[in-house]
């Protein structure tokens, strides 16, 4: 698929809209995929699944290891350690709400209400 | 919306402590908020009549213990100690935790949801919510009855709460589920109201019939909406193209050829009025030729002179008479045969009603489209949390291209490091002097390119006067005509360059502020240039051209310099991009492509649109030649763009700069042009020997003529002149006006604050809630450790006992 081919987060996208969960897609998951990724899908919708997409070890909560590894993969690897755990540090300190250091899915919804380009970015023209 | 169940906690069933502990248990506890404490008693005593949640929850637990940084976060910087079986049972069945995991609780969640919608519209009230609330416990409305429903039966539930919903409303919220594809279509086919059921819901009453019948209509209509849309797309030629530039360049440069769409498509809409009501009609009835029509010459096409002088392109042209009159006084002297059904066609007050009405609705338009782009862009507190913004909505899923991609993940880390820098720049205090001496260079490059403006506008400014004294000029030198244009227009591509040098020197701390400022002042050469060439025209060619048709020449001014500024805009892509990178690659040696400048060429777009709306006036065909020069543009601009140039280094919010550019086009621009026309068309003398106001004082008097005759016509409209005397020119309903609408504004801006103020209030009571939530876990491993270790006695006592006995 050449829209993902570069994309640093189409194993995880592949995994979390397959149905066993390991990357196996099928027509259906494929049309869900698009249909999510696409310009008329509500923005609640893609934050929940964009949640699921940056949660790397599916337990419904992005810790810090879990930042570190979306930041890790978003830069390919050019960041320092320091900078690396710096950026997550301010990044939970900026969005986690009930200050249990890591971010559930309302703090994710929250700070994605924040954020008017997320609709625009988290799209793929078919 | 939620119940109360008593229910008893079963932790209790050892009497007190026999340590003699001073901690309060928790069931004695009056501290304890409400709704932990009834959440814990019935998720343990459902956890105890249950237990099959242990099987589902161990590989969880077991991942969680060994991702154990979460739990020792969650307790703070040391260690947490190893919770009890017991303790993690309850933790894992906690209801954030439960939300969004299985399809079950996604079904019954977005059932409470359609509850909530049928039952209330809109938000709910703030003196609702208890102090106590857990806010995200109000949106998700756990099930706290007892009863455990399969999920069959919550799926039955859905459906039929979905039925009683209206379409618009069913779509929308199946639209937002997170359930597959094949589901949602499933439950959107058994929550459609079938066939056979209509008659058992004509007994429900007329209303929901009416109803019934509105919903059907919406949804045809919505169909049809979106089958003509999805047809238009495909005629699109330009889809694919701006998609090939959004998979190359990012959303940033594509919002420079959506801005180009939106400009083409109010011109679109500007046309197709003018092109019926004045253009068509006095082509239909074209005047009698006044002179010697000069032959065609290729200059006409730069100077708009000559050959198009008397034609429908300009105001000069048009007739002040009443066209298709089954005449009573004939005006020409010549026998006029009265034709049966024929239509009075006064064509000054076309010209005056067709032009004011075309205003308005662009106005309206840009209205509308720019308040909906505010609400898109900016929210309340979106100043903060930038770090969080950066790491999860920079990427950009569109971009394709394996180089694309590469310089998205550079840019995102020159970003980041960039907010690093920032933040750490901040620590550290800058000292007095450097903070003195940083005031200093920015004003003196403010100064600088202030000055730089008020030259050329004095260069404009002599040139025009000295073009003045050039006139009349003959036809064989009408050249000599373009050269205002070109002096205007070499200063509006020189300009920038210069700024763009001296904001080298100062040095800003936040790279998108350095794009607003370089757009602020590119902004203010343009607009002070047109305002000087404004003057010109209205203020002294008025006066010298006292005799001729001084309409003709300003819409012959406009041409040319609509003209100059398109061969202009080919050259600056031309040197600027093409000759650029070919210079820099050969001579130069470096790999790098020259950046698009969106913020330039966003502005000359806006220039060119200013001059159409300026010139309208006088020469109605101005928007079709804008419409032919946006087409051009687009595929020129795509086409150099593929060729020669990479995607800016500087973050670019896309969604904020749309919104700024449909803000300029509004404000300086549209209400520029605005202002100049409504001062062309009350203040000046139209010219006496062309047009279709010749006869009058200002351009606005047919309007009056009118509603004088209307006046004497009878009393059967005698509304209309009334609305004429009593809001029109009188001036109290204007101030009325302006009031309510000062008042609105207020009104809304108190409104935000309010929600401001809501907003921190209630990030207190989740920061509130989440402390409640750590000190309860403690006590409840607190309580079931000392459970522990009181049957841990027991057994010993016993086990001794046993042994002595």
């Amino acid at each position: 698929m050449p829209e993902l081919k570069d994309n640093p987060f189409r194993q995880r996208i592949a995994q979390v809209f397959s149905e066993d969960g390991d990357g196996h897609m099928t027509l259906d998951n494929f049309l869900d995929m698009f249909s999510v990724m696409s310009e008329m899908a509500p923005r609640d919708l893609k934050a929940y699944y964009a949640f699921k997409i940056y949660d790397f070890n599916n337990d419904d909560y992005i810790c810090a290891w879990d930042l570190e590894q979306t930041v890790t993969k978003l830069t390919r690897g050019e960041l320092s350690t320091e900078e690396v755990s710096l950026i997550c540090e301010k990044v939970l300190d900026e969005a986690d709400g009930d200050h249990d250091g890591r971010l559930s899915l309302e703090d994710f919804q929250n700070m994605i209400l924040r954020a008017p380009d997320f609709l625009s970015t988290f799209h793929i023209r078919i | 919306m939620s119940q109360s169940p008593a229910f008893v906690l079963n932790v209790l069933e050892t009497p007190e402590d026999p340590e003699g502990s001073q901690e309060p248990s928790p069931y004695d506890e009056s501290e304890v908020h409400d709704s932990f404490h009834q959440l814990i008693q019935e998720q343990s005593r459902w956890v105890a009549e249950e237990g099959l949640e242990l099987q589902q929850r161990q590989p969880e637990t077991g991942a969680l213990g060994a991702s154990g940084s979460d739990h020792e976060t969650m307790l703070g910087p040391e260690g947490a100690p190893v919770y009890s079986m017991a303790t993690l049972r309850i933790l894992a069945s906690m209801p954030s935790r439960t939300i969004g995991r299985s399809r079950g609780a996604i079904i019954s969640q977005y059932y409470s949801r359609t509850v909530k919608l049928r039952r209330r519209a809109g938000r709910p009230q703030l003196r609702d919510m208890g102090r106590s609330a857990r806010p995200s416990l109000r949106l998700y409305d756990l099930e706290l009855d007892s009863a455990v429903l399969e999920e069959e039966e919550k799926r039955g539930l859905l459906v039929k709460e979905l039925q009683g919903l209206t379409a618009a409303q069913r779509d929308h919220m199946l639209r937002g589920m997170p359930l597959s594809l094949a589901e949602k279509r499933g439950l959107r086919e058994e929550s459609r109201p079938p066939r056979g059921k209509h008659r058992a819901q004509w007994h429900r009453g007329l209303l929901s019939c009416c109803d019934q019948l509105r919903d059907s209509c919406v949804l045809a209509s919505h169909n049809l909406g979106l089958a003509l849309l999805s047809g238009l797309q495909a005629l699109m030629p330009w889809h694919y193209a701006l998609k090939r530039i959004g998979g190359r360049f990012g959303s940033s440069v594509l919002s420079y050829f959506l801005f180009l769409k939106t400009l083409l498509a109010f011109n679109t809409l500007l046309l197709p009025p003018l092109l019926a009501f004045i253009v068509g009609v006095q082509a239909a009835f074209p005047p009698a030729p006044t002179g010697p029509v000069p032959a065609f010459t290729g200059l006409e096409l730069l100077t708009g002179g000559g050959y198009f002088t008397h034609s429908v392109m300009y105001y000069g042209y048009y007739s002040n008479a009443t066209l298709n009159q089954p005449c009573a006084s004939p005006l020409d002297g010549s026998q006029c045969t009265p034709e049966a059904g024929s239509l009075p066609y006064s064509m000054p007050l076309a010209y005056l009603f067709t032009l004011g009405a075309a205003f308005f609705i662009t106005c309206i338009t840009l209205v509308y489209s720019m308040s909906r782009s505010f609400g898109e862009s900016y929210r309340v507190g979106s100043t903060s949390g930038v770090h969080a913004i950066t790491v999860f909505c920079s990427w950009d899923y569109k971009v394709t291209q394996r180089w694309a991609t590469r310089l998205q993940h550079d840019n995102i880390r020159t970003q980041l490091k960039e907010l690093l820098a920032e933040w750490q720049s901040r620590q550290h205090r800058r000292s007095a002097c450097g903070q003195l001496r940083r005031v200093a260079v920015l004003g003196l490059v403010w100064l600088l390119c202030l000055g730089t403006t008020l030259g050329c506008t004095l260069a404009v400014y002599t040139f025009s006067e000295l073009m003045i004294k050039q006139s009349p000029v003959s036809a064989e030198r009408e050249a000599v005509l373009l050269l205002l244009p070109l002096v205007v227009c070499l200063l509006n591509l020189g300009g920038p360059y210069l700024f763009r040098i001296l904001a080298a020197l100062e040095r800003h701390d936040s790279p998108v502020l350095e794009v607003y400022v370089a757009i602020c002042r590119n902004l203010i050469l343009k607009m002070v240039t047109l305002g000087i060439l404004c003057y010109h025209w209205l203020g002294r060619r008025v006066g010298t051209l006292k005799d001729q048709c001084w309409e003709n020449f300003v819409g012959q001014e406009l041409y040319r310099l609509m003209v100059m500024d398109f061969i202009f805009t080919l050259l600056d892509t031309l040197l600027g991009e093409l000759v650029w990178r070919l210079f820099s690659e050969k001579q130069l040696k470096r790999k790098g492509k020259p950046e698009f400048d969106i913020a330039g060429n966003v502005l000359e777009l806006i220039y060119g649109q200013t001059l159409t709306w300026l010139g309208v006036l006088f020469s109605p065909l101005l928007p079709a030649m804008q419409i032919i020069k946006l087409l051009l543009l687009f595929y020129i601009k795509k086409a150099s763009l593929m060729a020669n140039c990479q995607a800016p280094r500087r973050p670019w919010k896309a969604s904020h700069m749309s919104t700024v550019f449909i803000s300029l086009l509004c404000f300086p621009s549209f209400l520029g042009a605005a202002v100049f026309l409504c001062y062309a068309v009350w203040q000046v003398k139209p010219s006496s020997t062309c047009g279709p106001f010749r006869t009058l004082d200002t351009m606005y008097e047919a309007g009056k003529v009118w509603v004088r005759r209307l006046e004497k016509a009878g009393p059967r409209v005698s509304w209309l002149p009334w609305i004429h005397r009593y809001l029109v020119e009188d001036t109290f309903p204007i101030y009325l006006v302006s009031a309510l609408l000062l008042a609105v504004i207020y009104l809304n801006i108190q409104v935000v604050k309010g929600q401001r103020k809501v907003i921190c209030l209630l990030k207190e009571q989740i920061s509130n809630e989440g402390e409640d939530k750590i000190f309860l876990i403690n006590k409840l491993q607190r309580v079931y450790e000392r459970k522990e270790r009181s049957r841990a006695h027991e057994e010993a006592a016993r086990a001794s006992c046993g042994l002595r006995g």
